[in-house]
């Protein structure tokens, strides 16, 4: 479904991402852990077609080439971007940008359904994330993504800041959304909670922009809990490992 | 039974042109509809009517027969605005008319009074508007004004003055609806007693030669203002606005809200100013989203302490569109051009108490 052929990320001081390569497939889950900094987040903001970086190399969805395209035309086609720190924006409603992502003007009692079972119903009416806390932000974000019917899901930390009854709500609602549309998604996170919920069989440690170890998710995270980052660098199944 | 209201318009039968009636609701007003209503045409009154269910809880009228009932209105006559006070209130001295509005002591007028002055034909109008709001009482006043697109340099001079008796309240919607050569000069003061409070939302939408104006309230004890202004600057517009806010008594609010979107060759100026004589607070804030090169916004907040207990402050923010809201709202499938509109039509959105759906609706437009 997305192929990621020999991917660079530049700002005009850093090189952020070098030269990956990454290959997802329909209803796959990819975990992605990295310390701060490694480039998680701008692998996603590259994919989703955020501009502000120089990027090369091919970003293929569904055999074709879109990494000139704009971000807008990406969403449209269904690579979408769940942000780590959500945009605050005054004066237009969190329903305005849900009918937006729906793409009509009346919420469905299946959507208004999901808003309720996110605990969002009371936030429609307000300013989109002005004054929500961390895990309200993260599940605004999650109802504006699932509405857009994504085929690609750009996952980034949408579970930092939430708490552990929001957790298993959103967590459940991108592995139902997974399961049943057959889309695939890249979940960038910290912590290992939210893999109880998600079935997730491939994980990955980005760090300096390249990955350094693939392994099941939830070994990664043990073993980063254990030994730190430094101990993916040396494990069996890392790419720097393997050249060594 | 009302005459001459078909499919929510003013036909002749009020007393207007097909081509009146149509300026009246390009403001919104539909004289009908109101509590009571003022329709100004030109140098002459054309409306002044008040619905029968309210006679004897408010008054509204052409301020010469106010003039001639009350006597001169020796109270309230040029008595808050100084008639040599600069050359446009000087052509006012002998006004062509203007509306007189009185709301009788305890009496809530839940249905809003409307009012629209039009400048067709004619290249010059002066109005004097009084509004007197007697002890305890509360009313909502829209009002419209527009000129004929085919008029060309136009002068509208406007005095008004507004007195809010003791906890009563007036809350006063203005949209301005002008042409490209139009002139305008609305002169405004407001005396405020004890517990009263005043709510202004001035809303400019549409282009204009030159507006200024510098509405000037006085407050007395416990009592408030909060000017609420949208401008939307475009073409060459010149809009320079300045109210003023004195809160003369301890426990008085003053509030000056602004937000200005500007395009093509522009300009605006707000210049809010708070004068704190009391134990009093008051805020002003400004802010403005420029989209133009060529367009110009200026900032000038003023607050000014003059006693230990008042609490006073401002913040302007003034500049582009943030990147960061208009690639939120394009990851999420919009492209440039719709994100910008969304985010201007939000950014004017800003929370104003009394002003009918009709005007959100024109302002989520923009």
């Amino acid at each position: 479904m997305l192929t990621i052929k020999n991917l660079t990320v530049s700002t005009e001081a850093n090189k952020i991402i070098r030269g990956l390569n990454l290959e997802l497939k329909s209803g796959e889950i990819m975990t992605v852990f990295g310390p701060n900094g490694s480039g998680k987040s701008t692998l996603l903001k590259a994919i989703a077609g955020i501009p502000n970086y120089t990027v090369k190399g091919e970003v293929i969805f569904n055999g074709k080439d879109i990494s000139k395209w704009p971000i807008e035309k990406r969403a449209k086609i269904g690579i979408v971007l769940g942000f780590q720190q959500p945009t605050e924006i005054t004066g237009i409603r969190l329903r305005k940008l849900l009918e937006i992502c729906a793409g009509h003007e009346e919420l469905t009692e299946d959507e208004k359904h999901l808003i309720a079972k996110l605990k969002m119903t009371e936030f429609l009416d307000r300013d989109i994330n002005v004054h929500f806390s961390g895990g309200e932000k993260k599940r605004a974000e999650i109802l504006q993504l699932l509405f857009m019917k994504p085929k690609v899901l750009l996952l980034d930390e949408p579970d930092s800041g939430v708490d552990i009854e929001s957790l298993k709500i959103i967590a459940s609602e991108i592995q139902n959304y997974v399961s049943k549309s057959g889309a695939a998604a890249i979940l960038v996170t910290h912590q290992g909670a939210i893999l109880d919920y998600i079935k997730s069989d491939r994980g990955c440690v980005l760090i300096n922009g390249k990955f350094a170890c693939h392994e099941e998710p939830k070994k990664i995270f043990e073993l980063i809990t254990k030994q730190g980052y430094g101990a993916c660098i040396k494990c069996e199944h890392s790419e720097h490992g393997k050249r060594n | 039974m009302e005459k001459g209201i078909s499919g929510g318009g003013v036909s002749k039968d009020l007393g207007l042109s097909k081509e009146q009636s149509e300026m009246v609701q390009s403001c919104g007003i539909e004289p009908a509809r109101g509590s009571g209503s003022y329709v100004f045409v030109d140098n002459k009154k054309v409306i002044d009517r008040l619905n029968e269910k309210y006679k004897g809880i408010v008054e509204i009228m052409d301020i010469y027969d106010a003039l001639k009932k009350y006597k001169g209105l020796k109270e309230y006559y040029w008595k808050l605005v100084d008639p040599n006070k600069n050359e446009f209130t000087k052509m006012a001295i002998k006004p062509d008319g203007g509306y007189f509005i009185r709301v009788f002591k305890n009496q809530c007028l839940e249905i809003p009074l409307e009012s629209c002055i039009i400048l067709h034909k004619e290249k010059q109008q002066h109005l004097h508007n009084i509004v007197i709001a007697e002890e305890g009482s509360s009313v909502t006043i829209m009002s419209g004004c527009t000129a004929h697109n085919s008029l060309l340099d136009g002068l509208h001079v406007g005095v008004s003055e507004f007195f809010v008796g003791k906890n009563a309240t007036i809350n006063f919607t203005m949209v301005h609806n002008w042409n490209d050569t139009t002139t305008v000069r609305p002169i405004t003061a407001i005396k405020i007693e004890e517990g009263g409070t005043y709510i202004s939302n001035y809303l400019c939408m549409k282009s204009a030669k030159d507006i200024k104006t510098a509405p000037h309230a006085f407050c007395s004890k416990n009592s408030r203002a909060i000017f609420n202004t949208v401008l939307y600057g475009k073409k060459n517009s010149l809009i320079d606005i300045g109210e003023e806010i004195e809160l003369n008594g301890d426990g008085s609010v003053g509030e000056i809200n602004s937000r200005a979107i500007l395009e093509a060759n522009s300009k605006i100026i707000t210049r809010g100013k708070i004068v704190g004589s009391s134990k009093s607070k008051g805020h002003i804030e400004c802010r403005g989203i420029v989209l133009s090169d060529k367009a110009e916004l200026r900032s000038i907040p003023e607050i000014d302490a003059k006693n230990s207990g008042v609490d006073l402050s401002h913040e302007a923010a003034i500049g582009k569109i943030a990147e960061k809201e208009l690639l939120y709202l394009m990851s999420r499938g919009l492209d440039k051009d719709k994100a910008t509109s969304l985010i201007v039509s939000g950014f004017l959105n800003m929370p104003m108490p009394g002003v009918p759906e009709w005007v959100k609706v024109e302002i989520g437009r923009k």
